[in-house]
């Protein structure tokens, strides 16, 4: 009986930092999909950016 | 001395400060023209841009109306605002930015490796995916906040980094406090 309460609390246990972690991970995802570094991903499209300013055809924006 | 000499002297005086004062005038446009110069070779920290295709969102309106506030709180550095049709172009290329918008996208021109070697550093907030109007006024408080803070350092993206760990570290000490609070009923 004893052996199964050991075997119970450990599976438990595991069970419980096996959500924790999905939980911290799912959080710290969701908060680098709001803000975080530029990555390889949006390299181009910063690419496009300059090449916009550079063209002249982004101006830079003047408070009324 | 006579008179005469004396008008002479104070005609040479005079000319002699008028000339001083033409050679002053135009030694300070030079020297302006060189602070100037100096200025614009540090430039600006960063660039920033304003992705936006237009969709009514609540966080969309915040940043709308808030937009002063990023040139205002970043030492004037300059905003460049895609309009629609811009927006719209750039996101039928770059598929996965649709839904993420209005982004806010600082570019970093002074990040080591910046200098068009084909590496570009900075940081997004992709406004679009906040749903409700207080956590995209904080949103934007806090990444505003954080440029601001940090825009005299090295490496900002260290600290973006360092901050997202922490968030994470504090995300576990939350949901530990949750959940205490829910055994505990």
């Amino acid at each position: 009986m004893e052996q199964f309460n050991h075997a119970l609390t450990t599976v438990f246990g595991i069970a419980l930092l096996g959500a924790l972690g999905f939980e911290i991970s799912r959080r710290r995802r969701k908060l680098r999909d709001l803000y975080n570094v530029l990555d390889a991903e949006d390299k181009h499209v910063v690419a496009e950016l300059d090449d916009l300013v550079a063209s002249g055809r982004l101006q830079p924006y003047v408070a009324n | 001395m006579t008179q005469q000499d004396d008008e002479l002297s104070d005609k040479t005086r005079s000319r002699t400060r008028r000339s001083r004062a033409a050679a002053a005038a135009q030694t300070a446009p030079d020297a302006s023209a060189a602070l100037a110069e100096s200025g614009s070779t540090a430039g600006p920290r960063f660039h920033f841009f304003l992705i936006d295709s237009g969709w009514n969102s609540a966080a969309a309106r915040v940043i709308r109306e808030n937009i002063e506030m990023i040139t205002r709180f970043q030492n004037d550095d300059p905003l460049f605002i895609l309009d629609q049709e811009q927006s719209t172009a750039l996101m039928r290329r770059h598929p996965h930015l649709i839904g993420k918008d209005p982004i806010l996208l600082a570019r970093d021109l002074h990040a080591r490796g910046a200098s068009g070697d084909g590496e570009y550093h900075g940081f997004h907030l992709n406004m679009g995916l906040v749903k409700d109007p207080v956590t995209a006024v904080a949103g934007l408080r806090k990444f505003l906040h954080l440029l601001a803070v940090h825009r005299h350092g090295a490496n900002i993206e260290d600290v973006v980094k360092e901050q997202l760990h922490r968030a994470g570290l504090k995300g576990a000490i939350e949901i530990l406090r949750e959940g205490g609070e829910a055994m505990l009923g």
